[in-house]
């Protein structure tokens, strides 16, 4: 069996008394998108933190290509490129100075540094604005140069710290563009957020955090498929034939609730669906009322803490 | 090395692209330097000279008591010994004149081309001049003028009380002398001999065939119309009459010309009395090129400049704390040394880039020398170097350290803000220390500004042909990087990177 790309195990970081992070563990193969999805202050910078080599854990181990990722191997930094949640940039530099430093700090240098410069420039959009100093930009202009100024050294992970905080729709469909380019390059990412829709949007496995602990890690389709969906309807006549012809569908559970309405909890709300209009269009029904609410990571994260995401 | 060059070209770039920071460590020195020294007078810095101060303007050649001497110096002198006078000579009729025109002076005596030829020709013969008046001397008519500047009348009375005085004590004794060497002139015992009757002895009246006979014919007999032992009885009268005068008034030599001899108190004259030239300390132009008070003013405010890059160098830090970037720094293949490093490097630069301007432009605007004039271009720098860098030692070990335990931009305004203000002014930056009480001026030296301004005052605060003490630079020099080292240290052990 082939080590994963990236490892976390055990995890632990307290500071003092509380605990950030507690006995964390999951693995991020290469080439996927990785979605760290909690609520501010979950523990999910702190992981990044370790992940990129800026904080020892207290205990357990990170480890990229089966190295151990310590604070004080440089080497290893090499890997790694972090997008960190505030926007960290010179805002007395222009956006190419910006990118020519970060890059010259990987010990890139003279036509390699200004062709990596350049290319960054076009996949985040600022051609135009290259030569200008990056206190003019607005918010969407900074977070794109945010990303691309920890993409210069060519890292194999990148790590992405809530990179759309702030940013206008037209900034984040960049974003989203560019992290699934970077992707389809074969870059492994992993990316933190607590906007659910993004992290479903993007991330092939995703990893549920809160207080520190990993509620959950899977796949998109594994996580939702822990929660059922729900059908509710009313139908007229509603006769007690139908009823029992209701109560016999597969992978579906009746409920009766107030005022007539009828409430299918099952498994596969599209399938529950179709079986649904075949057997009122049998029994002669008309639907009069329909609802539908398939589970999403949102009902998946209450159902796991306890908590909304936004609390 | 590449890493550390990248790291400090880029704090420079943020530094000289910084409004504030560029005001703060280039205009601002230059501006206090320009203000105070447009306001503060010549003697800022020094001694507080209480004298009275006596300007001079000599244009006498002529000769006076002693052969080619002429008679102003004998008054200049006599002036110089009077206690609590500072006396000055101008060179330059123009420069009287303008201290005058421009109040920096409440009065000038001023010496015409006679002044000696007139008192020569003072006397108390009939022929003689004349110079008193009731309250003293006519200076007209000895060829001195008092120029007095309106608005300083009180001054003005004081310094031309001074010089009646004076004047009397010059011309008087010359006359009383010269007339006392009139008793043995053959015309005075011709005229003695002539007002003197005395009566002739009765036994004697037959002979004489008179009753009264002159003082001159009696000498004429006793010759016996020997015209040579006439004249030698005539001396023996007039040296007589002078030794009488002498031994009655034996206090005094009445031939003495001198104030002193007259009243015979040469032993009591005052010692050590000077006559200064005039300088103009207060500088030429609308910056005051040259003046002396710079030699004060630029060294207390680059010193206390400089040490400014305490707070820059702390918001820099801070700043890139609070931005995220110091992570990224941190995220990237660099070592604690590297970014250590990375802020050392382009703090000592520019702290010594900024000494290095404004002793340059204090030189080019306000004519500040940098050692001896005898020094070429090449000596100056080889001396203030050292000064230069371990003043910059220090303050980038106190920017660091100061960076490295302020959290936010205030913390660093709080703590800079007072440590570099404190050591300032205690350090003699805002008052100089000659201006302190001197049981307290030891105080100064418990701050690196201390130090550093007994550098910069030994090489920029000396006249054309002042030897700076190679002694005290090379202590401060010590001292300096001593504290730049302990503070680096202090930094190095506090920096908080994570």
């Amino acid at each position: 069996m082939t080590a994963a790309f990236l490892e976390v195990r055990e995890v632990n970081k307290s500071y003092g008394p509380t605990l950030a992070l507690d006995r964390v563990s999951f693995d991020v193969q290469a080439g996927e998108v990785f979605g760290l999805l909690g609520p501010n202050g979950a523990g999910k910078t702190t992981l990044l933190s370790i992940m990129s080599c800026l904080l020892e854990p207290t205990s357990g181990e990170v480890r990229l290509l089966g190295t151990p990722v310590a604070a004080k191997d440089r080497e290893v930094r090499r890997l790694i490129g972090i997008v960190p949640q505030e926007l960290a940039l010179y805002d007395d530099l222009t956006a190419r100075e910006n990118l020519c430093f970060f890059g010259e700090l990987f010990g890139i240098d003279g036509a390699e540094l200004r062709q990596r410069v350049a290319h960054i420039l076009a996949a985040i959009g600022l051609e135009d604005r290259a030569a200008d100093r990056v206190r003019t930009f607005s918010g969407g202009m900074k977070r794109r140069l945010n990303l691309g100024v920890a993409l210069v050294h060519r890292p194999r992970l990148l790590l992405l710290d809530e990179p759309t905080v702030g940013v206008d729709p037209q900034s984040r469909n960049h974003i989203f563009e560019e992290v699934r380019r970077l992707n389809a390059e074969g870059m492994t990412i992993v990316y933190t957020s607590h906007y659910m829709e993004e992290v479903q949007a993007l991330c092939s496995r995703i990893g549920i955090i809160d207080r520190g602990k990993l509620a959950a890690c899977d796949t998109l389709l594994r996580l939702l498929q822990t929660l059922p969906g729900a059908i509710r309807f009313r139908v007229s006549p509603m006769t007690p034939g139908l009823r029992e012809r209701l109560k016999e569908l597969p992978d579906a559970l009746l409920c009766e609730q107030e005022n007539r309405l009828l409430e299918l909890e099952c498994g596969d709300v599209k399938l529950a669906l179709v079986e649904l209009m075949r057997l009122l269009q049998h029994e002669g029904a008309e639907l009069v009322h329909l609802e539908i609410e398939e589970p999403n990571l949102e009902r998946v994260f209450l159902h796991l803490t306890g908590r909304q995401l936004r609390d | 090395m590449s890493i550390v060059w990248t790291l400090v070209k880029k704090e420079l770039r943020l530094v000289l692209r910084d409004p504030v920071s560029l005001l703060l460590l280039f205009v601002l020195p230059l501006l206090f330097i320009l203000v105070f020294g447009l306001f503060v007078g010549e003697g800022f810095g020094q001694k507080p000279d209480n004298r009275l101060r006596i300007m001079l303007l000599d244009l006498d050649h002529g000769s006076g008591l002693n052969p080619g001497e002429p008679w102003s110096k004998v008054v200049q002198r006599d002036l110089a010994e009077t206690a609590g006078i500072r006396i000055e000579t101008i060179e330059v009729r123009e420069d009287a004149e303008r201290l005058i025109r421009e109040h920096k002076q409440a009065a000038i005596l001023v010496f015409g081309p006679n002044f000696s030829e007139r008192i020569n020709r003072c006397s108390f013969l009939a022929d003689g001049l004349n110079p008193f008046h009731r309250d003293g001397v006519y200076l007209d008519k000895i060829d001195v003028q008092l120029w007095k500047d309106e608005k300083q009348p009180t001054t003005s009375a004081i310094i031309e009380q001074v010089v009646q005085v004076s004047l009397l004590r010059v011309i008087l004794p010359w006359m009383i002398g010269r007339a006392f060497e009139r008793l043995s002139d053959p015309e005075f015992i011709q005229l003695l001999g002539d007002k003197v009757n005395l009566p002739v002895p009765k036994q004697f009246q037959f002979m004489m065939r008179k009753e009264k006979i002159q003082l001159g014919e009696l000498l004429k007999m006793a010759s016996g119309g020997n015209v040579n032992e006439a004249q030698m009885y005539n001396q023996k009268v007039g040296d007589g009459v002078q030794a009488a005068l002498a031994e009655q008034f034996k206090k005094y030599n009445l031939r003495g010309k001198t104030w002193a001899s007259l009243t015979k108190s040469s032993e009591e004259a005052r010692e050590g009395a000077e006559v200064l030239q005039y300088k103009d300390r207060e500088g030429s132009g609308l910056l005051r090129y040259g003046g002396e008070h710079y030699k004060y003013l630029v060294p207390m405010f680059v010193v206390m400049f400089v040490f400014f890059l305490v707070l820059i160098a702390g918001w820099v830090f801070v700043a890139e704390r609070r931005q995220g970037t110091l992570r990224r720094l941190q995220a990237a293949p660099l070592t604690r040394i590297h970014i250590l490093m990375g802020k050392m490097v382009p703090c000592f630069a520019l702290s010594v880039g900024q000494t290095l301007f404004l002793l340059t432009a204090s030189r080019w605007l306000f004519g500040v020398r940098w050692g001896p004039d005898s020094w070429t271009v090449t000596q100056q720098l080889a001396w203030m170097l050292p000064v230069v860098l371990c003043t910059s030692l220090a303050a980038m070990g106190l920017a660091l350290w100061i960076a490295s335990v302020a959290g936010s931009e205030l913390q660093v305004a709080i703590y800079g803000g007072l440590l570099v203000l404190v050591l300032a002014v205690v350090g003699g930056c805002v008052l100089p220390r000659e201006m302190m009480p001197e049981n307290t001026q030891f105080i100064t030296l418990l701050t690196p500004q201390g130090w550093a301004l007994d550098a910069y005052r030994e090489l920029l605060g000396g006249s054309e042909n002042y030897q700076p003490n190679a002694a005290i630079l090379l202590r401060s020099c010590v001292v300096l990087a001593m504290v730049g080292v302990f503070s680096l240290g202090l930094a190095s052990w506090c920096l908080r990177l994570e």
